[in-house]
């Protein structure tokens, strides 16, 4: 078998599994499980070189590149199947016994199938397409319980998101009617595409992947889920967004919507980290957190922000599951309340806890730092000093969930074996990575001594200034009519600006 | 004429999105969303068009000169799928209406939100 029919073979496979788990309904969660290993274990090969380690090119069924569906498998691919895996497999063990429900792993698998041909898009209309069968799946997930809370945010979630893929929808109208071709590759050796078009479908893009002023609906979705759909969410599913992000502009010469890419990427992360600093429920201060560290990975665009994006699924699905934890124990989930509460914290839970925290805080030895220190360089003076404020508040706004976690550690207490064995995975993958990278990073004196700066002046922060914080959250700015008329503004603004940089050109 | 046809689309994807936004009414948003949805399908035929002057299909009776008197078959066969996927997440989105208007006992936007922000208040003290 050759890597043409592989990559086909692959992505239908994927999706017809997840139909076998609709009819074995009641071995769902084994199925799911299977799954997600076995993505897992040819990631961690295909990385190794054992399968040759090429890039992977097809289009189904022969056809013409023009008319065809165009798979492509390359390392940007590799470094996100890689990070899905891991967290589904996480998620999977985590709600092996405590969700009964065999929809939930039925929808889990479909979501790991749509995510997977997401990875393998290389058109503009099967990235709409595999994006939308996503998304529809990722509405049903934040839903599941049917709490009414949960039904508003995917309501919300789903007008936002049907909005934006409108606008992808006109963008790439446009661009077809500019080139005569949706193929990414075949718009890139044409003589010209429409800029407008491509404006409109990253700005699509944008409202997906958790960027502040377009991702508005990403606090209330993510928080309201219940937890290992949070954790999906946070973990992977904005990633799907970045990555499509990544893989267009990878293809296409736009170095003006780069820039403004990474102009809204460095807002995002020191606004979302802002937001986190001012909340009190554990849930909103990591779905802030996403939103800021979503900022960082496009910031990272013309370098490491893919394997920023990459390492953040790791250590955020941690924070989430650990957070998880921490309410089943406490019964709350405000973290001024946790020290007034009777209960202890499993040991497993804590340091699952620390390593998610050291590595979102991108201290050495784990994998926030080589990323973090990359993008940060990559950037001018001004974005430079973002995103070291950024980092620090980061620091600062999640050790407020782990501080008065401390003195409420039960050194003998573990989690049950489900639960810890998710943890493991999700923690070696935090150590193993960080150790690998930072052995191989270059300017090592420089990196470690910035991480620990950081560091040092996020506590301090977190010892000074944010006791003084009185905690609020923003209504009005995360509502649905905001959030639809703030993506208006935007759209307007940047589209009216390509057409006068274009001179009027469409 | 087409560029008439061009403006007048524009004008109901702008209608669509502008009731999007505006209405309260929750049932309402999604009738002016489902018209945003047409009006954008409407788009991506119409860039499809061309000078052409028949649909793609042969048959004998109409007088063809070249390829190009046929409109462009592919974003015809584009819009299907996104006609589809427009008509899911309206259902879906219906769904959820009909369950917010059980649970709320209002499809009104901003009393929802008011009385989210309620809940969640309480359940964090």
């Amino acid at each position: 078998m050759n890597s043409d029919s592989f990559l086909g073979l692959f992505a239908v496979s994927q999706l017809l599994f997840s139909f076998l788990v609709l009819i074995f309904r009641e071995k769902a969660r084994y199925f799911t499980l299977i799954h997600a290993l076995s993505l897992l274990v040819f990631s961690i090969t295909w990385s190794t070189g054992a399968w040759g380690r090429q890039e992977m090119h097809t289009i189904l069924g022969g056809w013409e590149a023009f008319r065809g569906i165009s798979l492509y498998f390359d390392v940007l691919s590799l470094r996100f199947l890689f990070a899905a895996s891991a967290v589904f497999t996480a998620v999977a063990f985590f709600s092996f016994v405590k969700i009964r429900e065999w929809r939930f792993f039925f929808l889990m698998d479909l979501c790991l199938s749509s995510l997977v041909c997401v990875f393998l898009v290389n058109d503009l209309f099967n990235g709409y397409v595999t994006l939308e069968l996503l998304s529809l799946v990722s509405y049903l997930l934040i839903s599941l319980e049917g709490r009414r809370r949960q039904v508003w945010a995917s309501l919300k979630y789903m007008i936002i998101g049907a909005v934006a893929f409108n606008l992808y929808l006109i963008g790439a109208a446009l661009i077809y009617h500019s080139t005569g071709y949706l193929n990414l590759d075949l718009i890139a050796a044409s003589s010209g595409y429409s800029q407008l078009g491509l404006v409109l479908i990253v700005i699509a893009l944008l409202v997906k992947s958790g960027a502040f002023l377009m991702s508005m609906w990403l606090p209330s979705a993510h928080s309201e889920a219940i937890s290992p759909v949070s954790t999906l969410l946070s973990g992977i599913l904005v990633k799907a967004g970045i990555f499509l992000i990544f893989r267009i502009m990878g293809k296409l010469d736009a170095p003006m919507i780069v820039e403004f890419i990474t102009q809204l990427g460095l807002w995002s992360s020191l606004a979302g980290v802002l937001f986190a600093m001012v909340q009190q429920d554990i849930k909103l201060i990591l779905a802030f957190h996403t939103m800021s560290q979503m900022g960082y990975a496009l910031a990272g665009i013309r370098g490491e922000g893919s394997l920023y994006a990459m390492n953040h699924a790791l250590f955020k699905a941690i924070l989430f599951m650990a957070a998880d934890r921490l309410y089943v124990v406490f019964k709350t989930r405000n973290v001024y309340k946790i020290r007034e509460k009777e209960g202890l914290v499993p040991i497993t839970t804590f340091l699952a806890l620390l390593v998610g925290y050291l590595s979102i805080a991108g201290l050495p030895f784990l994998d926030g730092f080589s990323p973090k220190f990359h993008v940060i360089e990559e950037q001018n003076l001004f974005g430079k000093i973002i995103l070291i404020l950024s980092a620090i508040g980061t620091v600062a706004s999640i050790g407020k969930i782990i501080i008065p976690v401390f003195p409420k550690v039960a050194k003998k207490l573990r989690d049950s074996w489900e639960q810890t064995i998710g943890f493991f995975i999700l923690g070696f993958g935090c150590l193993s990575i960080g150790i690998a990278e930072t052995i191989e990073i270059d300017h090592k004196t420089e990196a470690v001594t910035e991480s620990l700066a950081i560091f040092f002046a996020g506590l301090i922060v977190l010892k000074w200034i944010v006791p003084k914080i009185h905690p609020f959250f923003p209504k009005r700015l995360f509502e649905l009519r905001t959030a639809l008329m703030l993506l208006l503004i935007i759209t307007t603004c940047v589209g009216a600006a390509f057409l006068l940089e274009g001179r009027g050109q469409l | 004429m087409k560029e008439i046809e061009g403006i007048l689309i524009l004008l109901t994807i702008l209608i669509g999105l502008y009731g999007t936004i505006m209405k309260r009414n929750l049932i309402l948003k999604l009738l002016m969303l489902g018209i945003m949805n047409s009006s954008v399908i409407g788009f991506f035929l119409h860039s499809g068009i061309g000078e052409s002057r028949t649909p793609p299909i042969l048959s004998p009776s109409i007088q063809v000169f070249t390829q190009f008197d046929y409109a462009d078959p592919l974003p015809q066969a584009l819009v299907i799928t996104a006609v589809v996927i427009g008509f899911a997440t309206l259902a879906l989105s219906l769904v959820y209406v009909m369950m917010i208007a059980s649970k709320f006992h209002t499809v009104d936007e901003d009393q929802v939100e008011d009385t989210i922000e309620k809940d969640r208040l309480d359940e964090l003290r």
